[in-house]
């Protein structure tokens, strides 16, 4: 019992020790750098972004990691896991900002200290705090668990905004998607979708949420791809006739496919819907307004204008290559509403490509596309690539620097334009991670760096793709109480004009 | 306590009886279950593998009965401890309820429920999404008897407000309904207690009002403020099994055990403390018991899990121990008409042997109901992904593995398909994915290792001799599919049309003709599979012959059929024109002795079997 202060404090001491220990003063120094997962040697880093903790993954008994900046001291984390404490990162970060932090590895191995080369980050512009996604896995068919979440880059904490299971049961199913919000969600306005049980799109308004139902006898389907306007009380949908077939011998294993799609806007306000297009030979989809909310592109492609509607399906079972998008741009009036005739902004079919995912840039400079061999639905395509388009001088080009032999796919910008957000499957070719890029103002993006997670090997047990994800300047303010209110609710009809 | 009071022994001798009778009926019939049990489990000692548990009321009981599962690995481990822990159950609920020695036995009717109800699971172990499910009945059962006596042995009344408020706010989340359960033992208690007492103190009114409302309030302030992945039918349920509509009869045996456990939770209260641990009547109430007790003994001792059941796990753990001889032999011992899982499943051990030509229709063949409640499922959750796999349908195996892993959560043996499908298409960093977990387990790490190195060592996976074969009877063609639901439907179509490929492949689509009965897609592929073998398998003679004589054309000699099959198919026209006026039935009875391990047989009288 005497004892105790004294082992208090040992403990103490161990405990300390395990989160500081000093910098070996006799250590070698090693040729080549030590690996780290995730690899954030070389990235450029938003001044505000979450601790990067990292696995050092070289073998030793012992690890010291000295973080710091230029001729700064910094401190050092041991193991092989560098968990950062947060409020030193944070201090850190900001004697950085402008310029580089350093982490310098030490590596014990029989009985002597190996300095590697350091890991160097640039620090640059803050980045929006919070980003929106789905968890859902690459699944085929059934769907079981999938939820909506609310990640704070700053921190690690992850809110979930809503999860469909719930409200599923035994016998009915319920799928949720889309989450997107207008403006980075300043004006506090955002939409997902309920498919199944209780199904509907919620519209959610600061604290308040509504259920509605896009589907009208005259639409193919209810609203699918979201689009906010920027300002106006307005989102664009596509409409879209959606299966999936499977390849029985290829890596790519999923072919998802329209049969049909269209394209609807939708008044939050007036609660109308109206066509904005609307043929029944062209697969329109994919809506996404540019930054001031004055054009609107979508991507289509045509199908052979003689097929017959019932001819469909098999066309696009055994010409699912040949089914290629174009982009698109469609002149639009905030004050009359109306959109101006559409011009074709990337023919990809052309030269045997298709473009999805058309994202402009907040500053309206450059508009960034996925571009792969075919189809739709570039997350299953092993060759889909981010490609950007420069649309004050109409160069395009492959965004080399992000891209990886697997899949670059959904995408976005940050509010300030000087990031992007996007999916990958470069990890394992299936499991769908998020990456961050640095985009400088000349276009350059910067090394992309792995969502960061408190546990690193999170990234690899968490057997969920991360789906659709998009930055919020604003977090969401509606309770699960109000969006589970609202989603038992029956959903309010909708009028077409 | 006299020596020759015959009540003497019944406490040991109940405990050493339970112990022995469950660790001995595990361990003789029930081994390959276990083994079953832990490959459709996993438990990862990883915090995020706590915090996913953690996710729906009752995570902890989950958490902790996937740990335990994971010990089926060896069935003799997990037997024993299961009895273990059986046994100890006994004894706690003998403590938490007073019971007195005559009614010792009593206490092992909830414990022998629970093994009752994971026995006559059956199919249900391959569909059904409740992790852990060996366990949480057991644990859970402790949990509410624990809680109880704790609850009961608190004197003052305010504290037993608290204990019972702690015991659903904090231990719903913990223990989900095993805590509403025991909860409502406490409640029950209370109220037996002041209804003896005829006085309804403060503290009781307070308990009784206060707990009823929590009860009830608990899992719907979980519902609406927390969520995390309970469904809202299931949250005052969760974590017991997750049966469907029209499975009533699953519930029997949980239900027993609540209402004995209810039962005894209101005569300790009506007894008092210590009348109730006094014997009384003892030699009577000692036989009754033990005739309570031989309920649950009897239907788990007369309960037969049917022979196409047995068959199915005894099949699919031979073939995923790659025992495929083992597995032959354990088709062929099925006395009764085999399910269509059990057919597609003994083909593969005759495939892998390198037999399946020879022996395909000498197995048992048909199309016997599964005798289970969720019959509609039972090939696709039991068989598809396995035999598929085998059958060199990779990315189909993947997609069904998917499927399961998407509808009940990480399991050993889909990621163990995971990743070896992943690994012959390419995809080496994503076999890495699959094996990261399972080489954090406690017994498949080896497999991990051993699957591993051929993630970083591709050009070694032609080492294996599983995946070689297996990579042979990949398709080289893609194009896009759909099963449209109906595995046998897209199956036997798909491979009896499949006219090139490996020799591998092509022998396997000869074979899948035969099984399809398309003659003509047999006969149009054999001449380039003749090209390269020096003698016709047993069926493919048998085929030949008889595609010549429905076709009034004579057998082409360079097939080099054996004399002895034109004598017995003569024979066989014979004896079938001779049966020919006779039902369908007889014809097949009467056929089967000579000729039912033949082409012939299968091609006339199997013509009707329903696929699906």
């Amino acid at each position: 019992m005497k004892n105790y202060p004294l082992l208090l404090l040992a403990a103490g001491c161990w405990l300390w020790s395990g989160c500081s220990a000093p910098v070996p003063e006799e250590a070698r120094p090693a040729a080549e750098s030590a690996p780290i997962y995730p690899d954030y040697a070389g990235c450029t880093v938003p001044v505000n972004i979450a601790p990067l903790d990292f696995q050092i993954q070289t073998p030793g008994d012992r690890f010291v990691s000295h973080l710091h900046t230029r001729g700064k001291q910094g401190f050092t984390v041991s193991g092989p896991v560098a968990e950062i404490p947060p409020r030193k990162w944070k201090s850190l970060l900001a004697e950085a900002a402008g310029d580089s932090l350093y982490v310098d590895i030490y590596v014990r191995s029989d009985g002597r200290w190996r300095r590697y080369p350091p890991v160097v980050c640039a620090v640059a512009e803050p980045i929006d705090p919070y980003i929106t996604y789905r968890l859902i896995e690459p699944s085929y068919v059934s769907y079981e668990e999938m939820e909506l979440y609310q990640r704070n880059l700053e921190t690690f904490e992850e809110r979930m905004i809503f999860g469909n299971e719930t409200l599923t049961t035994d016998t009915k199913g319920q799928c949720i998607n889309c989450h997107a919000a207008q403006d980075y969600n300043r004006s506090h306005r955002s939409q997902f979708h309920v498919r199944a049980n209780c199904g509907g799109t919620l519209l959610i308004e600061g604290k308040q949420a509504r259920k509605i139902d896009l589907k009208q006898p005259a639409t193919i389907s209810a609203g699918v791809y979201p689009a906010w306007h920027p300002t106006l009380p307005l989102i664009v949908y596509s409409n879209n006739t959606t299966d999936q077939n499977f390849h029985i011998a290829d890596r790519n294993k999923i072919e998802v496919q329209d049969a049909a799609s269209d394209l609807i806007l939708y008044d939050t306000e007036q609660n109308r819907i109206e066509w904005v297009a609307h043929e029944a030979s062209e697969l329109e989809t994919f809506p996404a307004w540019n930054h001031d909310g004055t054009a609107l592109y979508y991507v289509s492609a045509a199908l052979p204008p003689d097929l017959p509607a019932e001819q469909v399906p098999e066309y696009k079972m055994t010409h699912y290559r040949d089914i290629r998008y174009d982009l698109y741009r469609r002149p639009f009036d905030p004050e009359s509403r109306r959109f101006g005739p559409a011009d074709t902004l990337l023919r990809a079919s052309a030269v045997g490509r298709s473009v999805t995912f058309p994202r402009e840039s907040p500053d309206g400079r450059w508009l960034l596309v996925t571009q792969s061999a075919y189809g739709t639905f570039p997350i299953w395509h092993h060759d889909a690539d981010l490609y950007l388009l420069d649309l004050a001088s109409g160069a395009f080009r492959p965004l080399a620097e992000v891209n990886s032999d697997e899949t670059e796919s959904y995408h976005c910008w940050s509010s300030n334009g000087r990031w992007i957000l996007f999916s990958s499957r470069r990890d394992d070719g299936s499991y769908t991670r998020l990456y961050i890029a640095h985009f400088d103002t000349n276009g350059r993006a910067g090394k992309p760096f792995l969502l960061p997670q408190r546990i690193p090997e999170h990234n690899r047990m968490r057997f969920k793709s991360y789906n659709v994800p998009e930055f919020m300047a604003e977090p969401l303010s509606v309770s699960r109480a109000t969006l589970l209110k609202a989603v038992r609710g029956e959903a309010a009809a909708t009028e077409m004009r | 306590m006299a020596k020759n009071d015959p009540l003497r022994y019944l406490r040991t001798g109940t405990l050493l009886t339970v112990a022995l009778f469950t660790f001995g009926l595990l361990v003789i019939g029930y081994s390959i279950y276990l083994q079953r049990l832990d490959a459709y489990s996993i438990f990862l000692p990883t915090p995020s593998y706590f915090a996913q548990c953690m996710r729906v009321p009752g995570g902890l009981l989950t958490w902790c009965a996937t740990f335990l599962t994971q010990f089926f690995y060896y069935p003799w481990l997990g037997a024993a401890l299961y009895a273990l822990l059986l046994t100890a159950l006994v004894l706690l609920i003998a403590k938490a309820f007073a019971l007195p020695r005559p009614l010792f036995p009593i206490a092992a009717v909830p414990p022998l429920l629970g093994l009752l109800a994971l026995l006559q699971l059956g199919y249900l172990i391959f569909s059904l999404k409740s992790p852990g499910i060996a366990y949480t009945p057991l644990l859970g059962c402790a949990a509410s008897a624990a809680l109880f006596w704790g609850f009961r042995c608190v004197r003052n009344g305010f504290v037993r407000l608290g204990l019972l408020l702690a015991l659903l706010f904090g231990g719903y989340p913990l223990l989900g309904s095993y805590a509403l359960f025991a909860a409502l033992l406490c409640l029950a208690a209370e109220a037996a207690g002041c209804l003896k007492a005829r006085a309804l103190p403060l503290s009781s009114a307070a308990i009784t009002a206060l707990g009823s409302v929590a009860i009830f309030a608990v899992p719907r302030l979980w519902i609406t403020h927390v969520g995390g992945l309970l469904m809202e039918q299931l949250r005052y349920t969760a974590p017991l099994p997750r049966f469907y509509e029209g499975e009533g009869v699953m519930w029997i045996p949980y239900l027993l055990a609540g209402l004995l456990l209810l039962a005894l939770a209101l005569r300790t209260a009506l007894r008092g403390e210590q009348a109730a641990a006094e014997p009384r009547h003892g030699k009577r109430f000692a036989a009754i018991a033990l005739l309570v007790l031989l309920v649950p003994s009897g239907a788990i001792l007369f309960h037969r899990q049917d022979a196409n059941f047995r068959t199915t796990i005894a099949l699919q753990q031979a073939l995923q121990e790659q025992q495929w001889a083992r597995a032959t032999a354990i088709a062929e011992r099925l006395d009764e008409e085999p399910t269509r899982l059990n057919v597609l499943l003994g083909h593969v051990s005759l495939l892998r042997q390198g037999t399946a030509a020879e022996r395909m229709f000498t197995l048992p063949n048909g199309a016997a109901p599964y005798r289970t409640l969720r019959a509609g499922r039972a090939l696709a959750d039991g068989g598809v992904c396995l035999i598929s796999y085998h059958l060199g349908r990779i990315n189909y195996a993947y997609h069904w593995a998917m499927e399961y892993h998407v509808e009940r959560g990480m399991q050993v043996e889909q990621l163990q398909f995971l990743a070896k499908c992943a690994l012959l298409n390419g995809e080496y960093a994503l076999a890495q994915r699959y094996l990261h977990p399972l080489s954090r387990t406690l017994f498949h790490r080896r497999w991990a290792r051993r699957y591993r190195q051929y993630a970083l060592h591709p050009e070694r996976i032609g080492e294996d001799a599983e995946l070689a074969s297996i990579a042979r009877l990949m398709p080289d063609r893609n194009r896009l599919a759909n099963d449209c639901g109906s595995f046998e439907g897209y199956l036997l179509p798909t491979l009896s049309g499949t006219t090139f490929g490996s020799a591998e492949l092509l022998d396997l689509a000869l074979q899948y003709s035969l099984v399809y009965q398309d003659l003509k897609a047999f006969i149009t592929k054999l001449p380039s599979y003749a090209r390269t073998h020096r003698r016709l398998p047993k069926h493919y003679q048998e085929a030949v012959v008889l595609e010549a004589y429905m076709n009034d054309h004579a057998v082409d000699p360079a097939y080099g059929i054996d004399p002895q099959v034109e004598s017995l198919f003569r024979r066989f026209l014979q004896f079938s024109t001779q049966y020919i006026n006779r039902p369908k039935a007889d014809q097949a009875r009467l056929l089967k002795p000579l000729f039912g391990k033949t082409y012939w047989y299968y091609y006339s009288m199997m013509d009707d079997l329903k696929v699906i």
